[in-house]
């Protein structure tokens, strides 16, 4: 076993800092000194240490009407008449109005403690029902006619990191980072598997490959190339060392846990879940979950998801609360737009636009936050009208969790919905 | 003249040639540069731009003589039964899926086999310049004759080349001029027009965008070709750039053609694409007299751009950093992969979603540009991420180990998850196979010093000196002995042969051109 420890630990780099000069190739974030005394707690200039948010997003459009169900409205079972319309043996019933989804069946111990917000009906207007579309609106918190190429979470960590900037402040679970993360920074890293997001040596555990590596691109080193591109390189690399080994460090970390399921969205919560409890220094992690687009032979595929979510984001959250975490965090599911009322002719639905998106923590206003939308006052293509614009949610988020100024962020100024408790 | 001042004969060497063949192409393949010495420097960049003179053989993707009428299948699904009739289009959208997927391989092929590298990095530019995504525009046809507009005419007049963009169904399409018509225009396409493609902002009023839409009105197509439908067409008279009269779309670039912003714009952005960022207004003022000399032709000006002094000037040389496709490119080149033919139907397909994988991850799809700006470049290229994945690419073509977990070869969220599970099985098989063939690599490099092995390599991959704690490195990676060491290839493991390379391939050096 090779014991030339890499020299970039998160401890020893912030050590080794202190007697380097200037012209560094060092990560940018150490051109001022570190003042934290518990370099364990580091938290983030500029960001309340103290929450963490975790978005999920559900892609392909989730069917809120038969994910938050009317079941004592008659429209309802009017416009799901054939196979859709959810019967009483496969609703959980939350109040003598609205039900989950069977599946969704672990959410309603949550909900009678208090830890789940459900708000109905969120949507934005001229609502476009193109996939792609529809998401880059969510993630960057445009109107429906813009097109902005940056998005609201990379908006908000350009904004709230003021002196030290710090590539893991945002993390996504997944091969690439979401257009929400993109900003003038370089904020955020994205990885499948924590222990991998590093330069991958040879195949036969060859670790000190990682040490030569480093040395190859002066990491660490005073940056002498007459070459400013060269240079950019070399800072970037030295960058992408130290998020790595913040990430390797607390990703190798073993934990028992139990609950989690084998599918996608069990193993990435998990990850996530193994982050946070590990502290690595994340303020906002995202996960994707896809196969929503049920546009034929909807009723088993859209249980299984369902089944998926309720099972994974419960979990996820029980493991929080066993390890002292879950004051920290607040979860928010969303996906791109609802489905349309009336059932298609192939046992689904189609494109529609409003939906419901669930909040979920120690610190959340429990309960239905907003009514649900009207099923007979349709728009035009007979869809939903939406009640709550989602860039509100956003600025929830934005102003009362994370203490920050919501308009710079969403470009004006949204009704904030009283989702949080003041803390 | 004096940045534009052609560089004199005595100055070319194989540094120059070098610089050359990565920019005026794809730097494929990299032995081209001692033939391109040997030619002297007019000629070389002849040999570049005069494309005409060289023979250019391809076939087309077989599906493009049948024309894909998604049209057609849609009004056929409707008349089939309601599980047969969306059972249709579901394979239609996949049909086209592929199609897309092919295309990607077909141009992707083309660039590595061409023997007209400046003609295929020029309809790249136009693909960023011009920018419409598969995304929206679902149709292959409609990519493909675009992708060939930009092939046949990417090299002639900046005029004519823009008029056929603007007539080609994919940019119709895009930019909406299929919706622009009378008494409701739809300023997208005009807008672009002027601020992306022609003029650049600062050029012309709000006012001037929706005069033009109107004159636009009409432009559509129709069964996969343009089609000038006069009934919604705007015949009433527009101010345009402080003319007036009753103009039509082919008039409107008449008049953009007459501004002093057109000789600018593009040139400008020609030479931040092939040589360097931010060129001065002297230099621009010079690119733009050579454009407007040679009315508005694009060879002149390349021929112009890589004849100058200022082009292999200090500044100019290995300060760029590779778009994702030149580096996939000249990896393949470099370390002598056949990557994009396979014998076995199997592993192509995979490596044709790795690929898909890769230009995603790395920030350049072909046919999927992320908006209508199309692809910054350069710097834009690189963060925390893509650095990493860049360094890992070599890591799985070298090694054969994956740099992300097989799982997550979640291409297309329309792709069902059953699907998704063949794919990911059928990836596992062929994990761990490297493409890179180390013994073979390295046979004629057999009986020469550790030192000039390196040396050989260094210039081969980097076309630059490594200093010497650098060159150490890379000779100690052989663990066989020093650089006086001669190379055995019976003595040294195979893995220490790609220990060699990977680390080569994982200098940040590696990622300029």
């Amino acid at each position: 076993m090779n014991e030339r420890k890499t020299l970039y630990t998160r401890r020893d780099f912030f050590q080794t800092a202190f007697v380097v000069g200037a012209g560094v190739a060092l990560p940018s974030f150490l051109s001022r000194p570190f003042v934290y005394a518990d370099p364990e707690k580091t938290p983030i200039p500029g960001f309340p240490d103290d929450r963490i948010l975790v978005m999920v997003q559900l892609s392909g459009g989730n069917d809120g009407l038969n994910t938050v169900v009317p079941y004592k409205n008659d429209d309802y079972y009017r416009a799901r008449s054939q196979v859709l319309g959810l019967q009483k043996n496969q609703l959980t019933p939350l109040n003598d109005q609205l039900a989950l989804h069977q599946s969704l069946e672990p959410f309603k111990k949550l909900y009678e403690e208090g830890k789940l917000a459900i708000i109905n009906g969120v949507g934005y207007p001229n609502p476009n029902r193109s996939h792609f579309r529809s998401m880059d609106i969510w993630h960057t918190a445009s109107d429906s006619e813009q097109y902005l190429h940056e998005g609201w979470i990379g908006r908000y960590l350009d904004c709230g990191c003021t002196s030290l900037p710090q590539n893991v402040c945002g993390v996504n679970i997944g091969p690439k980072l979401p257009l929400a993360f993109e900003g003038k920074l370089d904020r955020g890293v994205s990885f499948d598997n924590p222990t991998q997001f590093k330069w991958i040596e040879g195949a036969q555990g060859q670790a000190d490959q990682q040490t030569t590596f480093r040395q190859l691109n002066k990491v660490g080193q005073t940056l002498s190339s007459a070459n400013s591109t060269l240079d950019y390189l070399r800072t970037t690399t030295a960058n992408a060392m130290v998020s790595s080994d913040q990430v390797v460090q607390v990703g190798k970390q073993k934990r028992v846990t139990e609950g989690y399921e084998g599918n996608r969205l069990g193993r990435d919560l998990k990850i996530v879940a193994d982050l946070i409890i590990g502290r690595l220094p994340t303020r906002i992690y995202y996960v994707s979950f896809g196969g929503f687009d049920t546009h034929a032979n909807q009723p088993n595929p859209h249980a299984n998801l369902l089944k998926e979510l309720g099972q994974s984001l419960t979990t996820f959250y029980n493991d929080l609360k066993k390890n002292n975490r879950s004051q920290e965090v607040l979860i928010v599911t969303f996906s791109e737009f609802g489905r349309r009322v009336r059932e298609n002719g192939s046992r689904g639905t189609d494109h529609g636009t409003a939906g419901p998106m669930f909040i979920l923590g120690d610190s959340v206003q429990a309960g239905f936050q907003t009514p649900y939308p009207s099923l007979t006052d349709l728009d035009r293509g007979g869809d939903l009208k939406f009640n709550v614009d989602f860039r509100s949610v956003y600025a929830s988020i934005l102003e009362d969790w994370f203490k920050t100024d919501s308009t710079k962020i969403l470009g004006r100024s949204f009704l904030k919905l009283p989702v949080l408790n003041a803390r | 003249m004096s940045y534009l001042t052609p560089l004199p004969e005595s100055s070319w060497d194989s540094v120059k040639s070098r610089h050359l063949l990565n920019r005026a192409g794809f730097g494929i393949p990299y032995s081209r540069s001692n033939e391109l010495v040997r030619m002297g420097l007019s000629k070389a960049v002849s040999a570049f731009v005069d494309v005409q003179a060289v023979e250019d053989n391809f076939t087309d993707p077989s599906w493009v003589q049948e024309k894909f009428d998604a049209d057609a299948i849609a009004m056929a699904a409707k008349l089939l039964g309601k599980d047969e009739g969306e059972n249709l289009m579901k394979q239609a959208r996949q049909e086209e899926r592929q199609q897309i997927h092919q295309l990607q391989f077909w141009w992707l092929k083309r660039m590595t086999q061409t023997k007209r590298p400046l003609q295929e990095k020029m309809a790249l530019f136009w693909h960023g310049h011009f920018a419409t995504s598969a995304q929206k525009i679902k149709n292959a046809s409609a990519n493909y004759h675009l992708n060939q507009i930009f092939r046949k005419n990417g090299m002639g007049n900046f005029k004519t080349l823009v008029t056929q963009v603007g007539q080609s169904p994919a940019m119709l399409r895009y930019l909406d001029n299929m919706q622009n018509v009378k008494g409701k225009p739809n300023e997208n396409w005009a807008r672009e027009l002027m601020e992306l493609f022609t003029l650049g902002i600062g050029n012309y009023t709000e006012q001037d965008i929706k005069e033009a839409a109107r004159a636009f009105t009409g432009w559509t197509q129709r069964n996969g070709e343009f089609f000038n439908n006069v009934r919604q067409h705007d015949f009433g008279p527009k101010t345009f750039l402080g003319r007036t009269g009753n103009f039509d779309g082919n008039q409107i670039i008449d008049i953009l053609f007459e501004q002093k912003a057109v000789s600018e714009f593009l040139p400008k952005k020609l030479w931040e694409f092939f040589v360097h960022e931010e060129p001065s207004p002297a230099l621009v003022a010079e690119l733009s007299q050579v454009f407007r000399e040679n009315q508005f032709e694009i060879a002149p000006l390349l021929r112009a751009i890589f004849l100058s002094n200022a082009f292999y000037s200090a500044s100019a040389m290995k300060n760029q950093i590779k778009s994702p496709i030149q580096l996939l490119l000249g990896l393949f080149d470099g370390l002598e992969l056949d990557f994009l033919n396979s014998s076995e139907e199997e592993e192509k397909q995979i490596r044709g979603r790795l690929l898909q994988l890769a230009m995603r991850q790395l920030g350049q799809e072909l046919f999927f540009p992320p908006n209508v700006k199309g692809w910054p470049g350069n710097r834009a290229w690189i963060n925390t991420n893509t650095i990493l994945i860049r360094y890992n690419l070599s890591a799985f073509l070298v090694n054969g180990v994956q740099p992300q977990n097989p799982r997550r070869l979640e291409l297309d969220e329309m792709i069902d998850s059953a699907e998704q599970e063949r794919m990911n099985r059928r990836f596992e098989k062929i994990q761990n196979r490297a493409p890179f063939n180390a013994m073979a690599f390295f046979a004629p490099y057999e009986g020469f010093t550790l030192g000039e092995v390196i040396d050989f390599l260094t210039d081969r991959f980097l076309g630059q000196n490594l200093d010497h704690e650098q060159r150490n490195m890379l000779i100690q990676a052989f663990q066989v002995g020093s650089e006086t060491t001669v190379l055995s290839l019976q003595s040294i493991p195979e893995r220490h042969l790609r220990s060699v390379i990977h680390l080569t391939l994982s200098l940040a050096e590696y990622q300029l051109c």
